[in-house]
């Protein structure tokens, strides 16, 4: 399988908030901000728009903190999964300088983006193409540099 | 997947199932459900408003008393991921034209309210002091705002984020008025977030006088539709769907073929045409100017704002920009410098000033100079004379702080002429009593960018003054120019009579409508009063639907798929046909509050300028209103409507039929009463 990653292009972002929506939708089968495992953080004043979500980095900072062993990277797919079994709920993992890791207030559980098994709801619905789902060689030759992969 | 969302929560599907109401005056609280009554025939946003307001507040009111009530009302689709379903629907009875008072407002706040667990929030009374509401989910402060009182709304946008959270302010929705709104400007408007607006019938004035400086809310609950997978699969089908309506362009784009033809509202609607007005083309904006796209909630098409790069007004960014400010600033007031436009809009949107509004009454001021009915000892030593960028960014000032004549200004067209007196209110150009939008209806010979349709909007619209709640979107859909002109300049006449069937064919709308409308076969003439009455009865059920849902109407869904939408969304089966029976008892119903006001349809008319004064120069030179015409449409339009054309008003038979008897018992046990017409000014 070949790897892909979420690429965020901050310039072309409107701040329509679809992508925490239909994260929501797919993943809690209703609407809202609140859950959604993608966070657009914006400034509304100035225009200011950027995507938190988890980048799947190849050495994941939240695995290296979390001491229960429940953050593990699927070098196949590329993956960083957080296994609900093993997880306690200490937050530690939240440390990740990215924002990539939410707190699931349901749960109370580590929960991060699991990029939809493949097909992103947010990448599916972002009108505005500024979220995309990438091979390493698209992102780059999509000048994507500054946005960096995710 | 029904029943699963059903067990999630008790409240019916598309809906938060509660009604917040606060009372400023005794500081109390109240949560209740929404009746399923309410839900079922009134629907959501404007409906439920209409409603609502009618019960609450009783006739006679005064407009800027503590009885006056705001009713903030989200739609079933509001919060869910339906297109540009991004909508706060106000409702409230206006202090400036004394009829039904109606804005609305694109941004986050309406999600944002239906997050925190509310349909609909009501807000009346009066507060001793400044405060602001702070809706917190369940959490509900009525807070001290002295501090804030006197603030733009940006900085108080600002301050209320900072002290509600120092980190997360990006979660909280501020709707907040300006130094205009504390100063009961009769053009106040009410500043979403920043950016966006409530802008019409003195809804910031409303805000004033209730010492409510602004409302702020946040929630973390969520939106349970009937069928997601249903819904997720329709917004896909609408955020690929054209209906051949997509072809005008960016906002601003249709503006040159106005500028073209001399159909502008030049000089306060004297001349049709603007000197320079190779100044306010699209393919200058784009030298001059920087744009950038933001979006409401959930829009896939959003406007733009624009910044210009350099000189005196560089790095001013005016957000929400549409081709009415070129044509309120750069043609009524005779400004031809889009910068300084961008800078006239800025300062509206702090100052919290209803930007076209004020333009138009800037260009009413500038006329009356002109024509020497006020000068200089009249203005306190000012020279209001056409163009003069400097001067008008003066007078915003001075009308939202009330300085000066423009305390005068402050009282919108017609409440300044009275104020003035003399010939002064010849030259308001207003209907019922609002500015009129800065569009001319005398329409020119040659291509055009509106048609009748939307101009005989303006006198049907239970708000007055402007058609942005009745036949706004007609030109999409009513002239060939609108879009197809750009395109293909002097050729757009080239195979039109085969691009107005396939558009025709294409377009969402009942059959019988289409005939009505168009003909068979399908013809489309903007200059004609033909189906023209049809068109408008259409375009106010539409539009009033659209206001109802909490959708952008700029997106314009079509019947079908809102339909489509509001089933998968309530699971309650709903077809186009019930939406616009939906959108007519909407309507009628705001009429009907008008009527108990003792405002009739027959109190709203173009002023006689439109009528008797053609255009002086220009290539629309000439061109006049007829009267006749006119009133051959109108009386038409009561016709297809059911509605009783000697009352003014839809007549009892007609609001039975529409399921509101009770308001009809109403209108007929008032209209044997004697009451004063409550019209202030």
């Amino acid at each position: 399988m070949m790897r892909r990653m979420l690429v965020f292009q901050p310039e072309k972002c409107t701040g329509c908030l679809y992508c925490e929506n239909a994260c929501n939708l797919r993943h809690k089968g209703a609407f809202g901000r609140n859950g959604s495992l993608i966070r657009l953080v914006t400034n509304e004043r100035e225009l200011i728009f950027a995507a938190m979500v988890c980048r799947h980095c190849k050495r994941p900072v939240c695995a290296e903190l979390c001491h229960v062993g429940a953050i593990t990277r699927n070098e196949d797919s590329g993956r960083v999964d957080i296994d609900p079994v093993k997880c306690v709920g200490c937050a530690q993992c939240v440390q990740c300088p990215l924002g990539g890791i939410e707190m699931d207030a349901e749960t109370g559980l580590a929960v991060n983006c699991d990029l939809c098994d493949g097909r992103p709801a947010c990448v599916e619905f972002c009108p505005a193409g500024a979220l995309q789902f990438l091979s390493t060689g698209e992102a780059r030759r999509a000048g994507t540099k500054a946005a960096g992969p995710m | 997947m029904k029943q699963a969302a059903m067990d999630k929560t008790a409240a019916p599907l598309g809906y938060m199932n509660a009604i917040l109401r606060v009372d400023l005056s005794t500081g109390t609280v109240k949560r209740r459900p929404l009746a399923p009554v309410l839900r079922k025939k009134y629907v959501g946003g404007m409906g439920l408003g209409a409603r609502l307001l009618y019960d609450a507040t009783a006739p006679g009111t005064d407009p800027l008393g503590p009885d006056n009530t705001l009713v903030f009302a989200t739609g079933p689709l509001s919060g869910t991921m339906a297109p540009a379903a991004s909508r706060i629907d106000i409702s409230f009875k206006s202090p400036v034209t004394g009829m039904f008072g109606t804005s609305s407002a694109g941004g986050f706040w309406g999600p944002e309210l239906k997050y925190a667990g509310y349909d609909v929030l009501m807000v009346t009374g009066r507060c001793s002091h400044p405060v602001y509401l702070w809706v917190d989910d369940d959490r509900v402060e009525i807070r001290d705002a002295c501090h804030l009182w006197g603030q733009d709304a940006f900085d108080a946008t600002d301050a209320i984020k900072r002290e509600l959270s120092a980190s997360a302010g990006d979660q909280i929705r501020v709707m907040a008025i300006g130094p205009a709104g504390e100063n009961l400007v009769k053009l106040a408007s009410a500043t979403v977030d920043y950016h966006h607006s409530a802008s019409k019938c003195g809804i910031g004035a409303v805000f004033g006088s209730k010492n409510l400086k602004a409302v702020a809310v946040r929630g973390s609950k969520r939106v349970n539709v009937a069928d997601p997978r249903g819904f997720e699969d329709i917004v896909r089908e609408c955020l690929r769907s054209t209906f051949g309506l997509e072809a005008s362009g960016p906002s601003g784009a249709d503006r040159d073929l106005h500028l073209q033809t001399g159909d502008l509202p030049g000089k306060n609607f004297q001349t049709g045409v603007v000197p320079h007005w190779t100044n306010l083309l699209w393919d200058v904006e784009k030298k001059i100017g920087e744009s950038k796209r933001h979006a409401c909630y959930v829009c896939d098409r959003p406007c733009s704002g624009w910044k210009a790069k350099a000189g005196r007004h560089a790095g001013v960014f005016a957000a929400e920009i549409h081709s009415s400010a070129y044509r309120g600033w750069g043609a009524t007031c005779y400004v031809d410098n889009l910068p300084a436009v961008y800078e006239y809009v800025n300062a509206c949107e702090r100052l919290g000033l209803d930007y076209q509004g004020t333009a138009v009454v800037i260009g009413f001021a500038m006329e009356l100079y002109q024509r020497g009915i006020i000068n200089q000892q009249t203005t306190g030593g000012m020279e209001i004379n056409w163009g003069d960028e400097d001067l008008v960014l003066e007078l915003l000032y001075k009308i939202a702080r009330r300085e000066g004549f423009g305390d005068v200004l402050a009282e919108s067209s017609l409440g300044a002429a009275r104020k003035i007196g003399k010939s002064a209110e010849k030259y308001a150009i207003q209907i019922g009593g609002m500015s009129m939008g800065p569009h001319e209806p005398r329409i020119g010979p040659g291509p055009v960018s509106f048609d009748r349709s939307f101009f005989l909007g303006y006198i049907t619209s239970p708000r007055g003054g402007d058609n942005v709640k009745t036949t706004h979107l007609a030109p999409r859909y009513m002239t060939p120019h609108f879009v197809r002109y750009k395109d293909l300049g002097e050729k757009w006449r080239e195979g039109l009579d085969e691009w107005v069937r396939d558009f025709v064919e294409k377009i969402d709308m009942p059959a019988d409508v289409k005939r009505r409308i168009y003909g068979d076969p399908p013809r489309m003439d903007p200059h004609s009063y033909e189906g023209k009455a049809a068109a408008m009865a259409f375009f106010e059920d539409l539009t009033t639907v659209y206001n109802v849902l909490g959708v952008c109407f700029m997106r314009r869904l079509g019947p079908t798929l809102s339909a489509r939408l509001l089933s998968a969304c309530t699971g309650t089966l709903v077809d186009a046909g019930g939406l616009l029976k939906l959108g007519h008892r909407v309507f009628a119903l705001m009429w009907a509050y008008n009527g108990r006001e003792k405002v009739t349809l027959h109190s709203l008319d173009f002023p006689d300028r439109f009528y008797t004064e053609p255009f002086a120069e220009g290539p629309a030179k000439g061109t006049v209103l007829s009267r006749d015409e006119v009133k051959r449409a109108i009386a038409e339009w009561y016709e297809i409507r059911g509605w009783d054309r000697e009352a003014g008003l839809p007549g009892r038979a007609k609001l039975e039929e529409l399921g509101l008897k009770d308001v009809a018992n109403d209108l007929s046990a008032q209209s044997r009463k004697c009451l004063p017409p409550s019209r202030p000014g």
